[in-house]
Formats: C-alpha cells, structure tokens, sequence
C-alpha cells in the first residue's frame, strides 16, 4: 500500500510549527553558548579542571577537552604538498540471518591508494573475507549482532591499511569513514574488549609506520564542545545530579557553533582531546583528538569533524597537511564536498545484491557436496525477494 | 590478421551488436572502422562501427562540478571504475571456410566474445570481395548516421585497396552507391556531399 499522502498532509502544519519552536529554543541557548566560548577561550586550565572534576561525579560523560588551543582558534590551510600518499578503506557486510538458508557473515572492504603528484592511476583492492562459523554465534547460542558484525568490520578497515602501509611515499594519509573511537554494544561487552584491544593494536601498526589516520564525520551532529561548556555553567551540585539526558544546551551542535569561525575553505577549529569512557582506552600517542574542517566553497561552508590520535594532534605541521589534503579531496567532490578517496572506497567495498546471492549459493552448494543440510529461508524473507526493484543487499 | 582486441560483446542480434571496453581501450576503435569476430575455427563477422557511446554515472556527474580534476583522478575513473565504453556495430556480413559472405551471419556472436580490429588487409580482403553487397545492410537503417558512416568506411577502406594495389576501387564502390540510392535522392545528395570530403 503507498503511504496515505492526506494523513500526512494533515500533520504538516503542526509539524512545521514545532520544528520552528524547537529551533528558536535551540537559537536562544546557541546565543549563551558562544558567549561562553568568547568568554572562556583562553581559559583552558579552568576548563580542563572542571571536566577533570566531572569526570569523577558524573557517569558517562562525554566532551570535548581543550589542549593548547584557544576554543576561538581558526588555522586556514596550509598549501598541499608537492607529492603525497593518501588512502581510504571502506567496509560492508553481510550480516548473518535467522531467515536466510544458512548461516554466514562476509566483510568486504575496498581500498583504494593514490599517489598525489604521480600521474598514476590509483591502485584498488578488495579483501572479503567470509567469518568462521564457530564465530557466528554467541556463547550463548544465538546469531551475533548487526553491531558486533560492524565492529569486525570498524577492524578490519583498519587492518587492511595497516596491510598496504610498506613503502609509502611520504607523508601518507590513511582515513575511513565514521569516527577512529568506536562504541558500540555494550551488552557484548566481552567481544567488544576483545576486539577494542585488537584495535588499538592496529593503530598503533599504523603508528609506527609513520600511516597518519583520521576518521572522516560527516555531517556531524555531536556537541563535545557545548557539553565542555555546560561543565562550567552548573554548580558543583547541578553536576552530581546532571544526566547527559537532560541537558542545558541541548540541541546546540558544535557545527552551528563553529560555523561563523570557520568560514573559509581549507580552515580548520581548535584541537580538542575527546573525553570519554571508551576513549580512555586509547592512551599516550593513541589518544583521541578530533578538529572541525571547512571542506566547503567560498560562501557555502561545509564542516566535517576529523579524528586523530595525539601523534598527529601534537605535530601541527602533520595535522596542517591533513588539512590540506582533506580539503583538496573534498573539493574534487564539486558542489558536494565528501573525500573523493573514501567516497571511492565505499564504491569498491559495496555487496551488491546478485554478489550476496552469489556467496550464499557457493555455501550451499558446498553443503549439499558434504551432506549437510540446508534449510529453507523464511517465508518472510522468501515473500521479501519477490520484491525484483531490489538491486542493492540490504541486510 | 590484427590482433588488436578492442573490447568484448555486450549484446548482439543478427543485424548488429554492441561491445564494452574499457576507456584505455578506446585509443584503437573509431567510427567508420571495421572489426571481426572470432566465433569458431573458419568462421568469423565482420561489422562497422556506427556509434562510440561514452555512458555517465552519479560520480563522473558529481565531478564535473568541480574546479579541477586531478589527474589521478581521471585516470581513476578512465581505468578503475566500472563505466564502460559502449561500441555499437552494424554487422556487414561474415566469413566461412575462407569464403566471404556480405550477408547477415547464420548466428549473432555471443556474450563476452572478443572483437578485434580489422587489419588494412583484412578490410581490403571483405570489401574487395563480390559487387559491394554490405552497402545494403549500411543503407538499411536510418536511424543512423548513415552518409558520415560511409563517408567514414569509404576512407578507410579506400586507404586498405590502395595498399592492396586496388586503385579502381573507389570510383566502383561510389558508383554502386549511386546506383543504390536512385529512388533517394535526398539520402543520395547528403552522402555525396560527405563523400566529397574525403
């Protein structure tokens, strides 16, 4: 049945009126949030203090942590290097099903290397790789997530450029998309730690290569540095009884914040440190930074968050090419600026959906030869593949 | 024979076919030009190109919004990306136990077969062969560009019977041309006009 276009038609003019409501509430408290980012600019020590303080009183706080950068800061770009390495990876997946014949799980993930100033086309690869069965499962007996799957995933990424780091032209630029800090289920807590570790093991491969990594946000909807700032405006007792769930200024993003600073192309906000339950995991050079870039046009700003870890956040030379080379991908992008690089990466790592037909008939075929049996899929998913306007796996 | 492989067989019917190849491919293939295919020991089709079809996609569009293009950039999407250079082909006639037929073949070639650039010899060899009989099948179908394909095709394969020694070529297949379209006097006038700028 097609969507009852008159209900919704219905709805319409509340609906706008709401949206209006919500954005002059949102309007007032952006107002007091940039005073408070001119008022407290260069007044880092008290702000480190006061998320030093909350961290201890209130549960899963999350914020953005000055380093040594007034909140005001606006870098413009430096000019790109003459030669240089940058690559992307990309991951997708087909996630494990009750409804489909048989269990499996595939990660495919696309790479794609480009030597800036060689005149050479860019080198692909694919990696796909099909999960143990043993690894389908939980202890407990049932399909692992959707979640677990796009942590394995989030690794693999990372594993896969850590694979093509050897003989890079230098400097070399490695990014994903998504953010370098991962949260996930807690409920697989256990998994979770399991492969968090294996993470960090990996980053710090790319580390020693000399591979600077970001994860690439965007359209980032995060308020790190209005929740930093709210830390300042509650009383000590406020903040024993603040939940991030009723929150001061909720609503305001650091984009809108950042938006009037950072207005032209290639500019880049203050260095913050990310505070955290899962970054404290990513200690010493690992540590998890992150910046605001305009990756726009004059006139039309367009800001992205990068993450980094503290290797690169403390060279600013490495952080100002990152800049560049993040703003020269995004502008081959036209009027939709995005990384060229990681946009291609995710072309490559796509599972089309003849490709998951595919992989799910070897596996059968494979059982059928050992004598193993294969049960039917679902009605509701037989009913579902009736549906031929389907070109692309959606899970 | 040449052993230019130009790309492989999309589709096909008996009246003609479309190849896909790769844009680093294309520097080989032009309009007017003649191509075979291979199909079975003794048996091969011979075609013309009438149409070099470049298709678009969601990125090459969002692409050219921009400034400048890189030349990786370029080279990515010339030789890494999945996007085609679509080759059509009127077919011409075939080639059987060494005979040479300008009628349509018994079956079309078929999906993934290679499709190879003919030599000046082998264009000489076709078109030097019974009394112009393929001018039909590139008369047949207006919907092409039909004076500028034999424009182009009588260039080329003028230049091939040259070197083949066959001098009076030309002036025979330009005679039969005119014979063909008697009763058409527009198409007539539009392809002398195009000949006439060889």
């Amino acid at each position: 049945m097609p969507v009852n276009l008159l209900d919704i038609q219905k709805k319409l003019k509340g609906f706008s009126a709401q949206a209006l409501a919500r954005r002059e509430e949102i309007a007032v408290r952006q107002k007091e949030v940039t005073d408070l980012i001119r008022g407290y600019a260069h007044r880092l020590d008290e702000l480190k203090a006061r998320v030093s303080y909350a961290a201890d009183v209130v549960r899963h706080l999350r914020c953005a942590l000055p380093v040594d950068e007034p909140l005001d800061t606006v870098v413009p770009k430096p000019p790109l290097p003459e030669k240089f390495t940058v690559m992307a990876a990309d991951g997708s997946q087909i996630n494990p099903s009750r409804h489909a014949r048989v269990a499996f799980c595939v990660i495919n993930v696309g790479l794609i290397k480009m030597v800036r100033g060689s005149g050479l086309t860019p080198e692909i690869f694919t990696q796909s790789q099909l999960l143990d069965y043993d690894s389908l499962f939980t202890p407990s007996g049932v399909l692992i997530s959707e979640g677990m799957v796009a942590l394995k995933r989030d690794l693999r990424e990372r594993e896969a450029l850590a694979d093509l780091a050897e003989d890079l032209l230098l400097p070399a630029i490695s990014m994903t998309d998504g953010p370098l800090e991962l949260y996930r289920e807690p409920q697989e807590s256990k998994e979770f730690e399991k492969t968090l570790d294996q993470y960090l093991g990996v980053l710090k491969r790319l580390r020693e290569q000399g591979l600077m990594t970001l994860g690439y946000v965007d359209k980032p909807g995060s308020s790190l540095i209005g929740q930093l700032l709210e830390l300042v405006e509650l009383s000590d007792q406020e903040l024993e009884a603040y939940s991030q769930r009723q929150r001061k200024f909720a609503g305001v993003n650091d984009v809108s914040l950042l938006s009037d600073l950072l207005v032209n192309p290639g500019d880049r906000s203050a260095i913050f440190a990310i505070h955290s339950e899962t970054s404290r995991r990513f200690k010493g050079d690992l540590a998890l930074h992150f910046f605001y870039l305009n990756v726009g046009t004059p006139g039309k700003p367009h800001l992205a968050r990068v993450e980094i870890p503290a290797w690169v956040a403390c060279d600013h030379d490495l952080v100002g090419i990152l800049q560049a080379v993040l703003t020269e991908q995004s502008c081959i992008m036209g009027s939709r600026p995005y990384p060229y690089i990681l946009h291609r990466a995710h072309e490559v790592a796509v599972v089309t959906l003849p490709e998951h037909q595919h992989v799910e008939e070897m596996i059968v075929a494979e059982f059928n030869r050992r004598g193993i049996s294969v049960d039917e899929k679902s009605n509701k998913q037989y009913h579902k593949d009736l549906d031929t306007t389907k070109t692309r796996y959606q899970g | 024979m040449s052993e230019i492989e130009i790309g492989r067989l999309l589709r096909s019917g008996t009246t003609g076919f479309v190849v896909g190849c790769k844009v680093n491919q294309l520097n080989a293939p032009g309009f007017g030009a003649m191509v075979r295919v291979p199909l079975e020991a003794q048996y091969q089709v011979y075609g013309v190109i009438y149409d070099i079809h470049i298709e678009d996609d969601g990125l090459v569009r969002q692409l050219i919004t921009a400034q400048d293009v890189p030349e990786e950039v370029l080279k990515d999407n010339r030789e890494n990306r999945n996007v085609p250079v679509e080759i059509g082909v009127l077919v011409l006639g075939y080639e059987q136990e060494g005979r040479i037929f300008h009628l349509l073949p018994p079956r079309p070639p078929l999906s993934l077969d290679a499709i190879f650039l003919c030599s000046p010899s082998e264009v000489a060899h076709f078109t030097g062969q019974g009394r112009f009989g393929y001018f039909r099948h590139m008369l047949r179908d207006r919907d092409k560009p039909v004076e500028e394909l034999l424009a182009a095709h009588l260039y080329q394969a003028r230049a091939a019977q040259v070197d083949a020694g066959n001098e009076a070529w030309y002036q025979k297949a330009v005679g039969e041309l005119i014979t063909l379209m008697r009763d058409d006097y527009q198409g007539l006038i539009k392809t002398l006009s195009a000949v006439s700028e060889i």
